[in-house]
């Protein structure tokens, strides 16, 4: 395609510097553009059924959800607090469990959960943030399925999620809207949207992390 | 004089004019469920057509654009720039159909597509005149890659600026610029009878 072409529908250029042939062809390109301009007839009921989704939802208040945060189950949080104090110096990390080794921080280590998955355990750093998820092709990108928790309202939310060993791609999901990229992955790659997925390897022998 | 073109900055296919929105806002920031009501009628359109071209789908169209209208609505004091509005919800919904077709389930139709049945708000007889060009733009569309339909959607069918573009989809300039061009190149190619 024509640079000058590309100027030109950049904005970049006027139509008057266009040549000829690339005037023909910008003539195609604008009816190609209204035919994408077209907006398509909205289901009439669409109003209707936003403003119904909207009129039911009652809105915790955030010292309820707070007071739910503090009050809720906290033995696997507990149970890998020392690992996150001795190892929180990023923004996030995970950790892989293993039951009864002592670990340096940050080197992980890892226990079964008794089907042959190994127990993950995914943190991110985020004090304002309302919720905090991870997706991932291990819960098929679902951002509200697997929440992590901050009980103590620190900003640190933590889970501990039980996956196959092999390959995995994560990202966390903030507030339901905004998905990052785990920092401290081992490594990243191309989602196709140009931003990269965090990247997680789980061995297939837990007592072998 | 440049002739209104593809490379159109506002316009139809734009936002609606920010002047109510940011009263609207307001209203509905306040609890006043007419005032979001407001909102949703002024960008259904456009949120719809845009899910609707992403997504090939009416239906997913149609889920898209209420899941994002619900989180503009939950989130809507974060919300910075009320006259803004637009593309605000537009950014939360380009995220929406990043998700949904990230997780793959979403595949563009090859034949008969969303595009061929829209119906035109101007004459029958023009539609007609346009309904090969609609069909090979839908099979066009569905063959980009989804980054590239994503920034030459934004570009073209919404005219926004490469910079209005950067805070909705969070990606440089120069990528989005190379992601347009790469997808003009592409569409070129893929429609060589047309364009």
């Amino acid at each position: 395609m024509d640079s000058q072409l590309q100027q030109y529908l950049d904005g970049a250029r006027s139509r008057e510097a266009l040549s000829a042939e690339d005037r023909r062809e910008a003539d195609r390109w604008d009816a190609l553009a209204e035919a994408l301009r077209q907006e398509p007839r909205v289901p009439p009921w669409l109003e209707g059924r936003v403003m119904q989704a909207l009129l039911p939802r009652v809105v915790t208040p955030r010292w309820r959800r707070m007071a739910r945060a503090l009050l809720a189950p906290r033995e696997v949080t507990l149970s890998i607090r020392p690992l996150l104090v001795a190892g929180a110096v990023a923004l996030a990390a995970i950790w892989v469990l293993r039951p009864a080794a002592p670990s340096p921080p940050g080197a992980g280590i890892s226990t079964a959960a008794g089907d042959g998955r190994v127990l993950v355990q995914f943190s991110f750093e985020s004090a304002g943030a309302r919720s905090v998820a991870v997706a991932g092709e291990f819960n098929n990108w679902e951002p509200q399925l697997t929440l992590l928790n901050d009980p103590d309202g620190d900003g640190l939310w933590t889970a501990l999620v039980p996956l196959a060993p092999g390959v995995h791609q994560y990202m966390f999901v903030v507030d339901g809207v905004e998905w990052v990229a785990d920092p401290r992955a081992e490594r990243f790659v191309a989602d196709g949207f140009g931003r990269d997925n965090a990247v997680l390897t789980v061995s297939g022998s837990a007592s072998t992390l | 004089m440049v002739r209104p073109s593809l490379r159109v900055e506002a316009g139809p296919g734009g936002a609606p004019s920010s002047a109510d929105d940011v009263d609207l806002v307001e209203r509905a920031r306040l609890g006043d469920p007419e005032g979001f009501r407001g909102l949703v009628q002024r960008h259904q359109g456009r949120l719809y057509r845009y899910a609707l071209r992403m997504s090939g789908d009416e239906d997913t169209a149609m889920d898209l654009v209420q899941a994002a209208l619900i989180r503009a609505h939950d989130r809507l004091r974060q919300c910075r720039d009320p006259s803004k509005f637009g593309n605000w919800v537009l950014a939360i919904l380009c995220n929406g159909c990043r998700h949904h077709l990230r997780r793959g389930r979403t595949r563009l139709p090859l034949a008969a597509s969303p595009l061929e049945s829209l119906t035109s708000i101007e004459s029958p007889a023009r539609d007609l005149e346009r309904q090969d060009l609609r069909a090979a733009l839908s099979r066009a569309l569905a063959v980009l890659p989804a980054e590239q339909r994503e920034a030459f959607l934004l570009r073209h069918m919404e005219g926004m600026s490469y910079e209005d573009m950067v805070p909705v989809t969070r990606v440089s300039a120069s990528a989005l610029r190379q992601r347009v061009h790469r997808a003009r190149e592409e569409l070129s190619r893929l429609l060589k009878e047309i364009v």
